[in-house]
Protein backbone atom coordinates (compact mmCIF):
# COMPACT_ATOMS: atom_id res chain seq x y z
CA UNK A 1 0.00 0.00 0.00
CA UNK A 2 1.37 3.57 -1.17
CA UNK A 3 0.94 6.06 1.88
CA UNK A 4 1.78 9.96 1.39
CA UNK A 5 5.15 9.37 2.06
CA UNK A 6 6.17 6.85 -0.54
CA UNK A 7 4.00 9.21 -2.67
CA UNK A 8 6.83 11.76 -1.61
CA UNK A 9 9.32 10.13 -2.06
CA UNK A 10 8.51 9.17 -5.79
CA UNK A 11 7.76 12.43 -6.54
CA UNK A 12 10.94 14.09 -5.39
CA UNK A 13 12.35 11.13 -7.02
CA UNK A 14 10.72 12.18 -10.31
CA UNK A 15 11.44 15.69 -9.97
CA UNK A 16 15.18 15.50 -8.82
CA UNK A 17 14.62 16.97 -5.28
CA UNK A 18 15.47 15.84 -1.72
CA UNK A 19 11.82 14.61 -0.18
CA UNK A 20 12.37 17.12 2.66
CA UNK A 21 12.20 20.20 0.14
CA UNK A 22 9.24 19.26 -1.07
CA UNK A 23 7.30 17.56 2.04
CA UNK A 24 5.77 21.87 2.94
CA UNK A 25 4.29 20.94 -0.64
CA UNK A 26 2.53 17.64 0.02
CA UNK A 27 1.76 19.16 3.19
CA UNK A 28 -0.31 22.38 1.88
CA UNK A 29 -1.66 20.10 -0.95
CA UNK A 30 -3.61 17.64 1.47
CA UNK A 31 -4.42 20.47 3.53
CA UNK A 32 -6.18 22.05 0.72
CA UNK A 33 -8.06 19.39 -0.44
CA UNK A 34 -9.17 18.47 3.19
CA UNK A 35 -10.43 21.97 3.44
CA UNK A 36 -12.19 21.67 -0.04
CA UNK A 37 -14.13 18.19 0.28
CA UNK A 38 -14.81 19.45 4.35
CA UNK A 39 -16.62 22.60 2.87
CA UNK A 40 -18.71 19.92 0.66
CA UNK A 41 -16.98 21.10 -2.58
CA UNK A 42 -15.80 19.26 -5.56
CA UNK A 43 -11.70 19.38 -6.18
CA UNK A 44 -10.47 18.03 -9.28
CA UNK A 45 -7.00 16.43 -9.14
CA UNK A 46 -5.41 17.46 -12.10
CA UNK A 47 -5.30 14.68 -14.53
CA UNK A 48 -5.99 11.80 -11.98
CA UNK A 49 -9.65 12.63 -11.22
CA UNK A 50 -12.53 14.23 -9.48
CA UNK A 51 -13.68 13.88 -5.65
CA UNK A 52 -17.40 14.95 -4.95
CA UNK A 53 -18.09 14.22 -1.57
CA UNK A 54 -21.55 15.30 -1.62
CA UNK A 55 -22.61 12.84 -4.93
CA UNK A 56 -22.80 8.94 -2.74
CA UNK A 57 -22.69 6.88 -5.62
CA UNK A 58 -20.05 9.11 -7.82
CA UNK A 59 -17.20 9.70 -5.09
CA UNK A 60 -14.61 9.75 -7.12
CA UNK A 61 -14.72 10.09 -10.83
CA UNK A 62 -11.34 9.22 -12.45
CA UNK A 63 -10.03 10.59 -15.15
CA UNK A 64 -9.89 8.55 -18.69
CA UNK A 65 -5.67 8.58 -18.56
CA UNK A 66 -6.42 6.28 -15.56
CA UNK A 67 -7.16 3.50 -17.70
CA UNK A 68 -5.35 1.63 -20.51
CA UNK A 69 -7.07 2.52 -23.91
CA UNK A 70 -9.84 0.25 -25.32
CA UNK A 71 -9.90 -1.01 -28.67
CA UNK A 72 -12.88 1.33 -29.47
CA UNK A 73 -11.29 4.63 -28.03
CA UNK A 74 -8.12 3.84 -30.71
CA UNK A 75 -10.15 3.53 -33.49
CA UNK B 1 -12.32 23.61 -7.50
CA UNK B 2 -11.09 23.25 -10.61
CA UNK B 3 -7.55 22.05 -11.07
CA UNK B 4 -6.23 25.65 -12.29
CA UNK B 5 -7.95 26.77 -9.16
CA UNK B 6 -6.28 24.10 -7.44
CA UNK B 7 -2.94 25.38 -8.74
CA UNK B 8 -3.50 29.03 -7.67
CA UNK B 9 -3.91 28.12 -4.00
CA UNK B 10 -0.71 25.84 -3.81
CA UNK B 11 1.34 28.58 -5.53
CA UNK B 12 0.00 31.13 -3.36
CA UNK B 13 -0.15 29.18 -0.30
CA UNK B 14 3.64 28.03 -1.28
CA UNK B 15 4.60 31.73 -2.44
CA UNK B 16 5.77 30.29 -5.17
CA UNK B 17 5.02 30.60 -8.88
CA UNK B 18 2.01 28.65 -10.17
CA UNK B 19 4.53 27.19 -12.51
CA UNK B 20 6.07 25.63 -10.06
CA UNK B 21 3.29 24.55 -8.34
CA UNK B 22 1.56 22.94 -11.67
CA UNK B 23 4.93 20.95 -11.94
CA UNK B 24 4.60 19.53 -8.43
CA UNK B 25 0.84 18.70 -8.75
CA UNK B 26 1.24 16.87 -12.37
CA UNK B 27 4.07 14.47 -10.96
CA UNK B 28 2.09 14.05 -7.74
CA UNK B 29 -0.72 12.34 -9.31
CA UNK B 30 1.46 10.97 -11.97
CA UNK B 31 2.68 8.75 -9.38
CA UNK B 32 -0.51 8.00 -7.72
CA UNK B 33 -2.04 6.96 -10.64
CA UNK B 34 1.14 4.70 -11.84
CA UNK B 35 0.95 3.49 -8.57
CA UNK B 36 -2.85 2.39 -8.80
CA UNK B 37 -2.19 1.07 -12.54
CA UNK B 38 0.86 -1.24 -11.24
CA UNK B 39 -1.89 -2.24 -9.10
CA UNK B 40 -1.31 -0.65 -5.63
CA UNK B 41 -3.77 0.59 -2.75
CA UNK B 42 -2.83 4.71 -2.60
CA UNK B 43 -3.84 6.08 0.60
CA UNK B 44 -4.07 9.98 1.15
CA UNK B 45 -4.76 11.41 4.93
CA UNK B 46 -7.94 13.40 5.65
CA UNK B 47 -8.84 12.32 1.47
CA UNK B 48 -9.16 8.65 1.40
CA UNK B 49 -8.14 5.54 0.07
CA UNK B 50 -8.02 4.80 -3.56
CA UNK B 51 -8.06 1.03 -4.20
CA UNK B 52 -7.24 -0.56 -7.58
CA UNK B 53 -9.02 -3.70 -9.48
CA UNK B 54 -7.31 -5.13 -12.25
CA UNK B 55 -8.18 -7.28 -15.00
CA UNK B 56 -7.32 -11.18 -15.70
CA UNK B 57 -3.89 -9.37 -17.97
CA UNK B 58 -3.11 -7.38 -15.31
CA UNK B 59 -4.50 -3.51 -16.70
CA UNK B 60 -6.33 -1.56 -14.63
CA UNK B 61 -10.00 -2.12 -15.05
CA UNK B 62 -11.72 -0.22 -12.14
CA UNK B 63 -10.55 1.97 -9.09
CA UNK B 64 -12.88 1.92 -5.94
CA UNK B 65 -12.63 4.99 -4.16
CA UNK B 66 -13.06 5.14 0.19
CA UNK B 67 -13.95 8.65 1.97
CA UNK B 68 -11.35 9.44 5.08
CA UNK B 69 -13.99 9.06 7.67
CA UNK B 70 -12.58 11.60 11.09
CA UNK B 71 -11.89 9.75 14.64
CA UNK B 72 -14.57 12.47 16.12
CA UNK B 73 -17.02 10.72 13.74
CA UNK B 74 -19.88 8.70 15.13
CA UNK B 75 -19.14 4.84 14.45
CA UNK B 76 -22.19 3.13 13.28
CA UNK B 77 -23.42 0.83 15.96
CA UNK B 78 -22.59 -2.53 13.57
CA UNK B 79 -19.38 -1.40 13.60
CA UNK B 80 -18.92 -0.07 17.01
CA UNK B 81 -16.87 -2.37 19.74
CA UNK B 82 -19.25 -4.81 21.26
CA UNK B 83 -19.71 -3.68 24.90
CA UNK B 84 -20.60 -7.32 25.73
CA UNK B 85 -16.77 -7.87 26.04
CA UNK B 86 -16.13 -5.12 28.74
CA UNK B 87 -16.99 -6.88 31.60
CA UNK B 88 -15.18 -10.31 30.99
CA UNK B 89 -11.45 -10.71 31.88
CA UNK B 90 -8.59 -9.47 29.60
CA UNK B 91 -8.61 -12.72 27.68
CA UNK B 92 -11.92 -11.79 26.37
CA UNK B 93 -11.38 -9.05 24.59
CA UNK B 94 -10.37 -9.20 20.55
CA UNK B 95 -6.96 -8.82 19.72
CA UNK B 96 -7.13 -5.33 19.10
CA UNK B 97 -6.75 -4.42 22.88
CA UNK B 98 -8.15 -1.22 22.12
CA UNK B 99 -11.32 0.22 23.53
CA UNK B 100 -12.81 3.07 21.73
CA UNK B 101 -14.09 6.12 23.96
CA UNK B 102 -17.23 5.79 22.48
CA UNK B 103 -17.52 2.39 23.26
CA UNK B 104 -17.70 2.97 27.06
CA UNK B 105 -20.76 5.46 26.94
CA UNK B 106 -20.33 5.96 30.13
CA UNK B 107 -20.22 3.01 31.42
CA UNK B 108 -18.39 2.40 35.00
CA UNK B 109 -15.40 0.30 34.95
CA UNK B 110 -15.50 -1.89 38.12
CA UNK B 111 -12.25 -0.85 39.92
CA UNK B 112 -10.76 -3.22 42.84
CA UNK B 113 -11.52 -1.84 46.26
CA UNK B 114 -9.36 0.35 48.40
CA UNK B 115 -6.94 -1.81 50.60
CA UNK B 116 -7.24 -0.28 54.23
CA UNK B 117 -3.51 -1.26 55.10
CA UNK B 118 -3.48 -0.36 58.68
CA UNK B 119 -6.24 -2.22 59.37
CA UNK B 120 -4.05 -4.91 57.68
CA UNK B 121 -0.91 -4.32 59.45
CA UNK B 122 -2.80 -4.01 62.87
CA UNK B 123 -4.26 -7.35 62.04
CA UNK B 124 -0.84 -9.08 61.17
CA UNK B 125 0.77 -7.63 64.06
CA UNK B 126 -1.89 -8.70 66.68
CA UNK B 127 -2.12 -12.10 64.92
CA UNK B 128 2.27 -12.61 65.01
CA UNK B 129 2.44 -10.71 67.86
CA UNK B 130 5.98 -12.31 69.36
CA UNK B 131 5.64 -10.87 72.94
CA UNK B 132 3.57 -13.97 74.55
CA UNK B 133 4.47 -15.23 77.71
CA UNK B 134 4.01 -19.02 76.42
CA UNK B 135 5.39 -19.67 73.40
CA UNK B 136 4.09 -22.82 72.67
CA UNK B 137 0.42 -21.40 73.00
CA UNK B 138 -1.84 -20.97 69.45
CA UNK B 139 -2.65 -17.65 68.53
CA UNK B 140 -6.27 -16.78 69.14
CA UNK B 141 -8.36 -15.51 65.98
CA UNK B 142 -10.56 -13.05 67.87
CA UNK B 143 -8.86 -10.07 66.95
CA UNK B 144 -9.92 -10.29 63.82
CA UNK B 145 -13.65 -10.06 64.80
CA UNK B 146 -13.00 -7.33 66.62
CA UNK B 147 -11.27 -5.07 63.52
CA UNK B 148 -12.91 -3.38 60.73
CA UNK B 149 -13.93 -5.91 58.07
CA UNK B 150 -11.46 -5.92 54.71
CA UNK B 151 -12.84 -4.86 51.39
CA UNK B 152 -10.32 -7.30 49.73
CA UNK B 153 -12.43 -10.42 50.16
CA UNK B 154 -8.36 -11.94 48.80
CA UNK B 155 -6.57 -10.72 52.11
CA UNK B 156 -9.34 -12.35 53.63
CA UNK B 157 -8.84 -15.82 52.75
CA UNK B 158 -5.25 -15.95 53.04
CA UNK B 159 -5.74 -14.75 56.75
CA UNK B 160 -7.89 -17.16 57.71
CA UNK B 161 -5.39 -20.14 55.90
CA UNK B 162 -2.91 -18.74 58.70
CA UNK B 163 -5.04 -18.94 61.25
CA UNK B 164 -6.26 -22.54 60.72
CA UNK B 165 -2.35 -23.19 60.57
CA UNK B 166 -1.72 -21.95 63.77
CA UNK B 167 -3.94 -23.54 65.19
CA UNK B 168 -3.36 -27.16 63.68
CA UNK B 169 0.36 -25.69 64.94
CA UNK B 170 1.85 -26.61 61.93
CA UNK B 171 4.10 -22.69 62.03
CA UNK B 172 5.10 -21.94 65.24
CA UNK B 173 4.65 -17.90 64.12
CA UNK B 174 6.12 -16.64 67.58
CA UNK B 175 9.98 -18.44 67.34
CA UNK B 176 9.61 -17.81 63.53
CA UNK B 177 12.18 -14.63 63.22
CA UNK B 178 10.52 -14.30 60.03
CA UNK B 179 7.64 -13.20 60.36
CA UNK B 180 8.70 -11.44 62.95
CA UNK B 181 11.11 -9.49 60.79
CA UNK B 182 7.73 -8.94 58.07
CA UNK B 183 5.66 -7.54 60.76
CA UNK B 184 8.29 -4.97 61.91
CA UNK B 185 8.72 -3.97 58.43
CA UNK B 186 5.37 -2.61 58.04
CA UNK B 187 5.06 0.81 59.75
CA UNK B 188 1.43 2.74 60.26
CA UNK B 189 1.60 5.95 58.27
CA UNK B 190 -0.98 8.59 58.38
CA UNK B 191 -4.24 7.99 57.00
CA UNK B 192 -4.79 9.95 53.86
CA UNK B 193 -7.98 10.94 52.42
CA UNK B 194 -10.57 7.94 52.21
CA UNK B 195 -8.84 5.56 53.91
CA UNK B 196 -5.87 4.86 51.24
CA UNK B 197 -2.56 4.61 53.34
CA UNK B 198 1.39 5.04 52.31
CA UNK B 199 3.42 2.51 54.04
CA UNK B 200 7.02 3.58 54.80
CA UNK B 201 9.16 0.62 54.13
CA UNK B 202 12.54 2.23 55.08
CA UNK B 203 12.08 1.34 58.70
CA UNK B 204 15.39 -0.39 59.93
CA UNK B 205 15.34 -4.08 61.43
CA UNK B 206 16.19 -4.88 64.75
CA UNK B 207 17.91 -8.72 64.44
CA UNK B 208 17.15 -10.48 67.49
CA UNK B 209 19.12 -12.66 69.32
CA UNK B 210 22.12 -14.89 67.60
CA UNK B 211 21.07 -17.75 68.87
CA UNK B 212 17.68 -17.50 67.40
CA UNK B 213 19.35 -17.82 63.66
CA UNK B 214 21.64 -20.42 64.19
CA UNK B 215 19.71 -23.38 62.38
CA UNK B 216 20.31 -27.29 63.74
CA UNK B 217 22.89 -27.63 61.34
CA UNK B 218 24.92 -24.48 62.46
CA UNK B 219 24.59 -25.83 65.97
CA UNK B 220 25.68 -29.43 65.01
CA UNK B 221 28.54 -27.81 63.30
CA UNK B 222 29.32 -25.86 66.81
CA UNK B 223 29.47 -28.76 68.73
CA UNK B 224 31.75 -30.70 66.95
CA UNK B 225 34.05 -28.23 66.62
CA UNK B 226 34.37 -28.27 70.34
CA UNK B 227 34.35 -31.59 70.53
CA UNK B 228 37.82 -31.23 68.21
CA UNK B 229 38.80 -28.58 70.07
CA UNK B 230 38.57 -26.12 67.71
CA UNK B 231 36.96 -22.64 68.63
CA UNK B 232 32.85 -22.28 68.03
CA UNK B 233 31.78 -20.02 65.39
CA UNK B 234 30.87 -17.40 68.01
CA UNK B 235 34.29 -17.56 69.26
CA UNK B 236 35.80 -17.05 66.12
CA UNK B 237 33.67 -14.03 65.36
CA UNK B 238 33.94 -12.48 68.23
CA UNK B 239 37.65 -12.34 68.16
CA UNK B 240 37.95 -11.10 64.15
CA UNK B 241 35.38 -8.39 65.45
CA UNK B 242 37.69 -7.76 68.30
CA UNK B 243 40.42 -7.10 66.25
CA UNK B 244 38.64 -5.08 64.05
CA UNK B 245 37.67 -2.84 66.66
CA UNK B 246 41.06 -2.16 67.57
CA UNK B 247 41.16 -0.76 63.87
CA UNK B 248 38.08 1.00 63.55
CA UNK B 249 37.84 4.86 65.02
CA UNK B 250 36.36 4.96 68.30
CA UNK B 251 33.90 7.13 67.33
CA UNK B 252 32.10 4.81 64.97
CA UNK B 253 29.43 2.74 66.51
CA UNK B 254 29.91 -0.86 66.13
CA UNK B 255 28.09 -3.90 67.23
CA UNK B 256 29.51 -5.37 70.09
CA UNK B 257 31.25 -8.98 69.58
CA UNK B 258 28.81 -11.43 71.51
CA UNK B 259 25.98 -9.67 69.55
CA UNK B 260 28.07 -9.78 66.15
CA UNK B 261 26.50 -12.62 63.92
CA UNK B 262 29.31 -14.43 61.66
CA UNK B 263 26.99 -14.38 58.85
CA UNK B 264 25.47 -10.48 59.33
CA UNK B 265 25.82 -8.17 57.11
CA UNK B 266 28.43 -5.61 59.53
CA UNK B 267 30.80 -8.64 59.45
CA UNK B 268 31.05 -9.26 56.25
CA UNK B 269 31.63 -5.73 55.67
CA UNK B 270 34.19 -5.68 58.18
CA UNK B 271 36.39 -8.29 56.85
CA UNK B 272 36.33 -6.72 53.57
CA UNK B 273 37.54 -3.05 54.94
CA UNK B 274 40.02 -4.84 56.53
CA UNK B 275 41.84 -6.19 53.86
CA UNK B 276 41.07 -3.46 51.82
CA UNK B 277 43.21 -1.59 53.93
CA UNK B 278 45.73 -4.22 54.89
CA UNK B 279 46.21 -6.28 51.56
CA UNK B 280 47.50 -9.04 52.54
CA UNK B 281 51.37 -9.03 50.95
CA UNK B 282 51.67 -10.78 47.50
CA UNK B 283 54.61 -12.75 46.39
CA UNK B 284 57.37 -10.61 44.64
CA UNK B 285 58.25 -11.01 41.08
CA UNK B 286 61.83 -9.89 41.63
CA UNK B 287 63.66 -13.03 40.64
CA UNK B 288 61.94 -13.60 37.69
CA UNK B 289 62.93 -10.04 36.41
CA UNK B 290 66.31 -10.33 37.18
CA UNK B 291 66.13 -13.38 34.90
CA UNK B 292 64.59 -11.81 32.24
CA UNK B 293 66.64 -8.96 32.22
CA UNK B 294 69.89 -11.30 32.05
CA UNK B 295 68.60 -13.13 29.13
CA UNK B 296 67.77 -10.18 27.31
CA UNK B 297 71.22 -8.77 27.67
CA UNK B 298 72.43 -12.23 26.38
CA UNK B 299 70.77 -12.21 23.34
CA UNK B 300 71.37 -8.60 22.92
CA UNK B 301 75.48 -9.22 22.94
CA UNK B 302 75.00 -12.43 20.87
CA UNK B 303 73.14 -10.03 18.19
CA UNK B 304 75.86 -6.92 18.81
CA UNK B 305 78.57 -9.74 18.19
CA UNK B 306 76.99 -11.23 15.36
CA UNK B 307 76.71 -7.76 13.29
CA UNK B 308 79.51 -6.07 14.21
CA UNK B 309 82.38 -8.93 13.74
CA UNK B 310 82.68 -9.06 9.40
CA UNK B 311 86.23 -10.68 9.57
CA UNK B 312 85.13 -14.13 9.30
CA UNK B 313 83.69 -15.13 5.43
CA UNK B 314 79.82 -15.90 5.79
CA UNK B 315 78.77 -19.09 3.78
CA UNK B 316 75.69 -17.27 2.39
CA UNK B 317 73.78 -19.11 -0.91
CA UNK B 318 75.22 -17.68 -3.76
CA UNK B 319 78.80 -16.40 -2.64
CA UNK B 320 82.46 -18.47 -3.41
CA UNK B 321 82.78 -20.91 -0.97
CA UNK B 322 86.30 -21.23 0.75
CA UNK B 323 88.20 -24.82 -0.49
CA UNK B 324 85.60 -26.04 -2.78
CA UNK B 325 86.96 -28.64 -5.38
CA UNK B 326 88.04 -27.03 -8.65
CA UNK B 327 89.56 -28.46 -11.59
CA UNK B 328 92.97 -28.32 -10.84
CA UNK B 329 95.89 -29.94 -13.24
CA UNK B 330 96.94 -33.24 -11.80
CA UNK B 331 94.61 -36.10 -12.24
CA UNK B 332 94.94 -39.70 -11.38
CA UNK B 333 95.39 -42.24 -13.87
CA UNK B 334 91.41 -43.35 -12.77
CA UNK B 335 90.66 -39.17 -13.68
CA UNK B 336 89.87 -38.62 -9.58
CA UNK B 337 91.40 -35.30 -8.74
CA UNK B 338 94.24 -34.91 -6.46
CA UNK B 339 94.10 -32.97 -3.90
CA UNK B 340 97.94 -31.90 -2.73
CA UNK B 341 98.57 -29.65 -0.57
CA UNK B 342 100.16 -28.07 -3.46
CA UNK B 343 97.34 -28.00 -5.44
CA UNK B 344 95.24 -26.68 -2.42
CA UNK B 345 97.80 -24.04 -1.62
CA UNK B 346 97.18 -22.56 -5.49
CA UNK B 347 93.65 -22.91 -5.31
CA UNK B 348 93.57 -20.67 -2.21
CA UNK B 349 95.52 -18.19 -4.12
CA UNK B 350 94.11 -18.65 -6.94
CA UNK B 351 90.52 -17.58 -4.91
CA UNK B 352 92.77 -14.87 -3.32
CA UNK B 353 93.74 -12.83 -6.53
CA UNK B 354 89.84 -13.35 -7.80
CA UNK B 355 88.72 -11.31 -4.81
Amino acid sequence: MANATDILHRTAARLGFDPQELQPYMDAMLDLCATTLDSGECIELMTFGTLCPTSDSDAFIPHSSLFPPTQETEL
Amino acid sequence: MKREELIQALAARMDVSPTSAQVFLHACFDIVKSRLQAGEEVTLPNIGTWTPTNESGGKLASVRYAAFVPVNAEVPESEAFPTDLMDGPASSIDTRHFIPASALNGKELKLPAIIDVATLVAEVRASFAPASPDADSVVESDSLSDTPTIENTDLVGEADTIEAAVRADEVDIADDPEWVEEAELVEEAEPLADGAVEVDNTVEINRPEEADFLSEEDLLLEAEMEAEGYESLEAQTDQAVIEEDDSINEGEDSVSAEQQDPLSDDEVFNRNRDQLYHPPKEPSNRPLVITAAALTFCVLVIIIYLLLDRNEPRELPGSEAIGCLVVVPGRSSSGNLLLSPENMNNTFSLYRSIR
